[in-house]
């Protein structure tokens, strides 16, 4: 079926007006590098040496208009404090970060929860429970300046639903996973094959929004209707 | 069916609710995007570098199709080739009743409306839930979509309101934001029991075997994460060689369609997932029409990237909306595709619809000639005797009497007499016969008392 459908489109191709643009070789090999000779530039808008002062100011920026908080922290009292006034007291939190001991300087980040609030046990099928979770702390893939974007790869311990299902997605950001533009995460795409990656990755910017009733902006459609990104200056 | 068109188009003009809420939905994406654009800088280099790169894609479909379809299948993901829409929506009914699935959420996608996916489905007793909340409201109000990026813009609050009390018992107020919330909570119960979800693909990365969804809230990442099975239909053009090139795709996708830099959520899937996501992968590949697009001198429409900015700019569709369209398609870039999918026979009063103003070609991201597509789409329904024998006659006559000077300048003197006893100081606001069909829209200045030809005849005797 895919190969009959394949070959009808190599006919249409040759017989058609596009035949002068064509590659050479089999339909395996063409298009390959080197037959967008028309193509020029790179699409960027952003170098990708900026420096990290640059993309920190850029990153906030982008991401406050497009609706994200963004909070600059410079120690793990200010951390602790901006977690705090953001999930309220006796709320029910959701900790979802592959941040490890050994793989990544550790954040303990049950320790940044306030006591007031209880830690949602997170089996493998969350189930109900998930609805009622106020709100998940998540680290990042990447992050985006030009965007200012955080980019969420699936995984256990990252859960995709818990970064979409509650109504507040608190994400830590470390400056060094900071890119200056959308190139610069489009190349670190995984490669086809990568197994290790995962299978899903999602790049967000700014809370779930929607303009479907009378072009009025409602925040918090299915997903967060509040994303705050906590950047950790000097961690 | 030409008349069909004709009768749904009269009817959208007479309705002035309907234009006021067409101009305010397409006024503000207009001006998002004349303000974002301006980030791009030179935004002409962006569109010429954006066409370069759909059209390699083109030229080399077969390649690049083959080399991803290959990867994704390495990955784990089952792909299904559908030559025309009844084998695109079969091979996903399939799908559903292999598993016994009952329940599948889906996200907004043109080309599930264009196979017309959920009516087989929903025959099958299949429950098909639109989440999308543009797509939702008027799933329950049974209608199609107006706009290919807002689904519902011909809907007030009101009666979105209206709706909502008579399909799921809301009893809020008739708000825009509590109607969002009621549809948030209504779909969370609908998102929780599915089996399957179902999404368009906006476009594939050909090099790393992966394919994107844009929402803005959120759905996406509900129906393609979180059912245990995930289905994907894709239109075949729909692919860029790789990384960088997808960036450059979705630099322009969000600005033209909504004046966002990018839409809130941008989904990459690679394949199944077994720790956290769906067991099941399915990519539907559908032709539908497109193989035969891209063989003929109407190719350069499959660059279309969906962003819908023709339709926002379109002055025909800012009056008529798109369900005057015989099909899910409309503005500029349904003119021109619903014929080239459904035939002139079916889909020829469309590229009529057009005052050939050129604008949608102005802010096409992939620079589609439009206006020409759609003047060749023209000259095909003449060539193909599908006007009236009025309009046929009409214009070859009017053919004849253009080569001929002499039988040219004969006629402008009895068309001049012949106007003047309808005349009313300078203007004729009624004439009588087919001329009638002119002047009910609209008056007719009447012709100067003197024909520039003999006007400049007589001042170039005068020197």
């Amino acid at each position: 079926m895919g190969k009959d459908l394949l070959r009808e489109i190599s006919e249409a191709l040759d017989r058609g007006p596009l035949a002068a643009m064509r590659g050479g070789g089999a339909p395996a090999e063409r298009g390959t590098p080197g037959t967008a000779e028309a193509c020029t530039g790179d699409g960027r808008l952003f170098p990708a040496d900026m420096d990290e002062g640059a993309r920190i100011r850029l990153f906030a920026q982008r991401a406050e208009s497009s609706g994200a908080r963004v909070h600059e922290v410079a120690d793990r009292a200010a951390l602790k404090a901006a977690i705090e006034e953001i999930v309220g007291d006796g709320s029910l939190v959701a900790i979802a970060t592959e941040e490890r001991p050994g793989k990544e300087p550790d954040l303990d980040v049950e320790d940044l929860v306030p006591d007031s609030c209880s830690i949602a046990e997170i089996g493998d099928s969350a189930g109900d429970d998930l609805y009622r979770i106020d709100a998940a702390i998540t680290d990042v893939d990447l992050a985006v300046a030009e965007t200012g974007s955080i980019l969420l790869g699936a995984s256990a311990a990252r859960r995709r639903a818990l970064s979409l299902v509650p109504l507040i997605h608190i994400a830590l950001v470390r400056p060094d996973r900071i890119v200056a533009d959308l190139t610069d995460w489009a190349d670190r795409l995984p490669a086809a094959g990568d197994r290790e990656a995962p299978g899903g990755l999602t790049l967000i910017s700014g809370p779930s929004k929607t303009a479907d009733i009378e072009m009025e902006l409602v925040t918090g459609v299915h997903g967060p209707g509040e994303l705050h990104l906590v950047v950790l200056e000097g961690f | 069916m030409e008349n069909g068109f004709y009768t749904t188009t009269r009817r959208a003009c007479a309705d002035e609710a309907l234009a006021h809420k067409l101009r305010n939905a397409t006024e503000r994406p207009r001006i998002g995007r004349e303000t974002i654009c301006g980030e791009l800088g030179a935004v002409e280099p962006f569109r010429d570098l954006a066409a370069a790169l759909r059209d390699d894609v083109l030229a080399n479909l077969d390649g690049y199709l083959f080399r991803f379809a290959d990867r994704v299948e390495a990955a784990g993901v089952s792909v299904h080739w559908a030559s025309d829409a009844r084998d695109a929506r079969q091979a996903v009914l399939d799908i559903a009743r292999a598993e016994g699935v009952r329940r599948v959420v889906k996200s907004k996608s043109m080309l599930t409306e264009e196979i017309d996916l959920s009516p087989l489905l929903e025959n099958d007793g299949i429950e098909v839930v639109e989440t999308d909340l543009g797509e939702f409201i008027i799933q329950l109000a049974g209608q199609k979509p107006s706009h290919i990026v807002m689904p519902a813009v011909h809907l007030s609050a009101a009666e979105v309101d209206g709706i909502f009390r008579r399909e799921i018992g809301y009893r809020g107020k008739p708000e825009p934001e509590a109607l969002t919330k009621a549809a948030r909570e209504h779909l969370r119960g609908k998102f929780a029991a599915a089996q399957m979800g179902i999404s368009g693909v906006n476009f594939a990365i050909a090099d790393r075997g992966a394919w994107t969804i844009c929402t803005n809230e959120g759905n996406g990442r509900y129906v393609a994460g979180l059912p245990r099975i995930y289905v994907a239909v894709m239109g075949l053009e729909r692919i860029v060689r790789n990384g960088p090139d997808a960036a450059v795709i979705l630099k322009l996708l969000a600005r033209f369609a909504t004046g966002q830099r990018i839409t809130q959520y941008v989904n990459v899937v690679r394949g199944p997932c077994g720790s956290d996501g769906p067991e099941q992968v399915h990519l539907v590949i559908v032709d539908n029409g497109r193989t035969g697009i891209l063989g003929s001198d109407k190719w350069s429409m499959l660059r279309c990237i969906r962003c819908g900015a023709c339709l926002n700019v379109c002055p025909v569709f800012r009056y008529i909306g798109g369900q005057s369209f015989p099909g899910c398609y409309s503005g500029p870039m349904g003119k021109v595709l619903l014929p080239l999918q459904k035939g002139l026979e079916i889909a020829g009063g469309p590229p009529k619809a057009c005052s050939l103003c050129g604008v949608c070609e102005e802010v096409c991201p992939v620079r589609i000639p439009l206006p020409d597509l759609l003047l060749e789409l023209r000259g095909d329904l003449a060539a193909g005797g599908h006007g009236s024998l009025t309009e046929r006659i009409g214009m070859k006559v009017g053919a004849w009497v253009f080569q001929h000077p002499l039988v040219y300048r004969m006629a402008q003197r009895v068309v001049r007499f012949g106007l003047k006893p309808f005349g009313k100081e300078g203007w004729i606001d009624r004439l009588p016969s087919i001329g009638g069909e002119w002047t009910r829209v609209k008056d007719l200045p009447l012709p100067a008392k003197e024909s520039y030809l003999s006007r400049a005849a007589r001042q170039r005797d005068e020197k």
